[in-house]
C-alpha cells in the first residue's frame, strides 16, 4: 500500500499500477452521465479497486457493500484501463483540490489520456431519442484527431467541474484530455446519455462495447440512483451549469 | 411516500405563461399506465410500473416494501380547469404544461 499526499487530498494505491493506461473519469454531475457510464465500464471489465481518494474535507460518509464499508471515491484498474468515479457528490470546495491532486496522480502514473464522461444540461433532450455528445479537448492537435474520428468538437463554451481542472492540469504536465459531454436530464438520472457517451468513447479509443446490457438495466438505475441525483443536484446548486451559456 | 408509493423524482419551473411540471417515471412504457387528476389547485400524478418494485423507506436505511405504483401530488399557485392542461410522456419523463393565460390578475389598491 502506497499513500502519496497532495495538499489536502491523499490518494492510496493498493495495487501496482502499470504506466502507459488510458484513464476515463466519471464524477457525479449532469443526469450522472459519468457516475453511470463509469460503473459500466467498470462491471464490463471486471475491474478491481486499485486506489482511493481521501481527504479531511469530505463530508464524513462511507458508502456501503455488502455490509463493509468503502471509500466513495475509488479508482478502479485491469490491465489497460483506469476508472475513476465518486458515490457521492464532489463539495464544490474540493473540486480543484482533487482535480489538481488527481491530475498530479495521474501525471506520475504516466497516463496515455483521460477522458471525461459528462452530461450537459438541455430542455430538448425529452425529445432526443438519441442524445447529442460534443467534445472538448486540452490541445490543438486533440482537437484535429476529434475531427478525424467525426467527434463534434465544442469550438466556443464553458466547461466546469472536477474535469475542467482536470484537463487544464494535465494540459500544464502536457498529458493529453478529452472530455465527452452528453446531452441529458439535467435532474434525473440518464442512462440513455451514458450509453451515447460510451459510443463516442468506443469511437475515440477503438474500444468494443455492447451497450444492451446498460440500456436493460436504465429503469432500474434510474432508479437507484435518484438519491445521488438529488445529493449532486443540491451540491450543484450556485455553480454555474457546464456549457449553458455558450453552447451552439 | 404515500403510504406504500414510491413519490417519483420530479421538477418545477415557471415562464411568463406557464408552470412546466416533469416527472421521472422508470418502469413505464406507455402513456396508459399514467392517471392525471385535477381539483381545483391540486394536480396528482398516479403511474402504474410494469413490474413491482422493491423500495426502502427513508434515504439510507428503513422499513423495505414492494409496490408498483407512483404518487405525486402538486400543488399550484391557483387553481386550473383540465383546459389549461396538456401532458405528454416520452423517453421516460411525463411533462405536464400548464397554461397560465386564463389566470386572471388582481389590481390591489395601494393606500
Amino acid at each position: 500500500m502506497q499513500e502519496k499526499n497532495y495538499g489536502n487530498v491523499t490518494i492510496i494505491e493498493f495495487e501496482q499500477i502499470p504506466r502507459g493506461l488510458i484513464a476515463v473519469e466519471g464524477f457525479p454531475d449532469i443526469g450522472l452521465v459519468g457516475v453511470i457510464a463509469s460503473s459500466f465500464l467498470i462491471d464490463t471489465f471486471n475491474m478491481k479497486p486499485v486506489a482511493v481518494i481521501k481527504s479531511q474535507f469530505m463530508p464524513p460518509v462511507q458508502t456501503v457493500h455488502m455490509g463493509v464499508i468503502t471509500e466513495p471515491i475509488k479508482i478502479f484498474g485491469n490491465d489497460s484501463m483506469l476508472v475513476i468515479s465518486s458515490e457521492v457528490p464532489i463539495p464544490t470546495s474540493l473540486i480543484t483540490p482533487i482535480g489538481t491532486a488527481l491530475a498530479q496522480w495521474l501525471s506520475e502514473k504516466k497516463i496515455s489520456m483521460l477522458i471525461s464522461l459528462n452530461g450537459y444540461p438541455s430542455e430538448k433532450r425529452i425529445d432526443e431519442n438519441e442524445p447529442h455528445v460534443v467534445a472538448v479537448a486540452n490541445s490543438l492537435s486533440l482537437v484535429e484527431s476529434l475531427k478525424q474520428k467525426e467527434i463534434e468538437v465544442l469550438e466556443e463554451g464553458l466547461i466546469t467541474g472536477v474535469f475542467a481542472v482536470l484537463m487544464n492540469e494535465l494540459a500544464a504536465r502536457g498529458t493529453s484530455a478529452v472530455a465527452l459531454i452528453a446531452q441529458a436530464f439535467e435532474n434525473y438520472p440518464d442512462p440513455g446519455a451514458a450509453a451515447v457517451s460510451l459510443k463516442a468513447l468506443s469511437k475515440l479509443i477503438d474500444l468494443k462495447l455492447d451497450l444492451k446490457p446498460l440500456l436493460d438495466k436504465a429503469d432500474e438505475m434510474r432508479l437507484s440512483m435518484r438519491n445521488l441525483v438529488q445529493q449532486t443536484k443540491a451540491q450543484k446548486q450556485g455553480v454555474e451549469n457546464p456549457i449553458t451559456t455558450m453552447y451552439r | 411516500m404515500w403510504d406504500n408509493r414510491i413519490e417519483p423524482l420530479s421538477d418545477i419551473r415557471e415562464t411568463n405563461d406557464k408552470i412546466l411540471i416533469s416527472v421521472d417515471l422508470p418502469f413505464i412504457n406507455s402513456k396508459d399506465q399514467i392517471e392525471i387528476y385535477v381539483n381545483g389547485d391540486l394536480i396528482e400524478i398516479v403511474a402504474n410500473a410494469s413490474r413491482s418494485i422493491k423500495w426502502r423507506k427513508g434515504i439510507s436505511a428503513g422499513e423495505a416494501f414492494e409496490t408498483s405504483q407512483y404518487e405525486k401530488r402538486v400543488r399550484l399557485p391557483f387553481a386550473v380547469s383540465e383546459d389549461d392542461i396538456k401532458a405528454t410522456f416520452k423517453n421516460g419523463i411525463l411533462l405536464i404544461t400548464v397554461n397560465k393565460k386564463n389566470v386572471k390578475k388582481r389590481k390591489i389598491n395601494v393606500y
